[in-house]
């Protein structure tokens, strides 16, 4: 748990020492990039929005608890695993959409199983399909051959680890 | 994307119906705008300040010094990539990754990708190995901070809201490996059937 704790720390050590000893402009460099990640975000802020839509109403619908309601009758960890389902079927397609479902499953218990369990998940893999498309379609490949099995082989494997980490370490 | 998000709006507002949940259901959509507010409010600042704070290595020369760290890797995991140029990108991609500076990854990994298509051998619009296998390295995305996920648990009042980090750390690391390998099992040589 102390590296977790250290990490950031260290981190914006590490960046301010050695801006100083390349004799580099911290703060400028800082201005730079905050500026470029500002216009990220305010081009994502649609889809973002969307996303948020599409959550609140699966949530409001009550579909999910019914689906947890039911798998709790059936095995132990059910409602667990009916909880952390839309997160572990967005995590692949669309990361605006996962962020959306994390944001909601921790509002209630930001240091709860569930939202620690989606936490990994989030960081566990990235956006794939997306970005497959994005970088095949740039050079007009659309023959992919086995590119989407392997990727989603990958998203597979870090999904697994991170709710087996999770229900090991927080569970 | 725009089929599975009508389909999920359609199925969840008809189940609503049906189950007599009409009034949550309107709640919950008048809430949007107001949710997707407060949820705005910490993804930007958040984006704002992490990608601020992560230029400041890609101003000292970390991410390149990554960058040149993990080439041998990608000789030893593209063994017949001979192409300088496309390492280079390549490379810069998955480190500017690496430190979630989205903006600087993409440019340098449509320049790798495009490059990679410049000296493929395979016939027009066939994906070649060394896309697939980057690809897979990229979409795999191994993140030293998943800043954001650290900033919305925060914005709810997590205690310790970085408890998870070094999880997703090695649930990345494992999901790199595991998809180079599945790419390597899966891989045949591509037969031209036209």
């Amino acid at each position: 748990m102390i590296i977790s704790i250290l990490i950031i720390p260290a981190l914006l050590i590490i960046a301010i020492v050695l801006a100083f000893i390349k004799k580099k402009d911290a703060y400028h460099a800082f201005v730079n990039g905050a500026k470029e990640g500002l216009s990220i975000s305010v081009e994502i802020i649609p889809s973002v929005i969307a996303m948020i839509a599409a959550v609140t109403i699966l949530k409001s619908s009550g579909l999910i608890e019914d689906i947890a309601t039911l798998l709790r009758k059936i095995f132990p960890r059910g409602d667990y695993f009916a909880k952390l389902t839309p997160m572990i079927f967005f995590r692949p397609i669309s990361g605006n959409a996962s962020l959306a479902i994390l944001s909601d499953v921790c509002k209630a218990d930001p240091d709860g199983l569930i939202c620690r369990s989606a936490s990994i998940i989030q960081g566990s893999t990235d956006t794939t399909f997306y970005v497959i498309a994005l970088y095949f379609t740039s050079i007009g490949v659309n023959k992919w051959r086995h590119t989407l099995k392997a990727a989603l082989f990958a998203d597979f494997v870090g999904i697994f680890l991170a709710i087996i980490f999770a229900l090991i370490f927080f569970g | 994307m725009g089929k599975i998000w009508g389909g999920i709006i359609f199925i969840a507002s008809i189940y609503a119906i049906f189950t007599g949940r009409v009034e949550l259901l309107l709640d919950g959509i008048l809430a949007i705008p107001d949710d997707s507010f407060a949820f705005l409010i910490v993804v930007i600042s958040s984006t704002v300040f992490w990608t601020g704070f992560m230029y400041i290595f890609k101003e000292v020369g970390i991410v390149d010094f990554i960058s040149l760290a993990i080439k041998p890797l990608f000789r030893k995991i593209m063994p017949n990539l001979k192409d300088e140029e496309a390492i280079d990108y390549l490379a810069m991609n998955i480190a500017a990754n690496m430190f979630g500076l989205g903006f600087a990854a993409t440019p340098s990994g449509l320049k790798g990708i495009k490059r990679l298509k410049e000296i493929s051998t395979m016939p027009e619009g066939v994906a070649s190995d060394e896309m697939i296998t980057f690809l897979v390295l990229n979409t795999a995305g191994v993140t030293l901070i998943p800043t954001t996920v650290i900033s919305i648990r925060k914005s709810f009042g997590s205690k310790t809201p970085t408890d998870f980090v070094l999880f997703a750390i090695i649930s990345t690391l494992c999901a790199c490996i595991f998809g180079l390998l599945a790419d390597k099992i899966l891989r045949r040589p591509y037969l031209d059937d036209h």
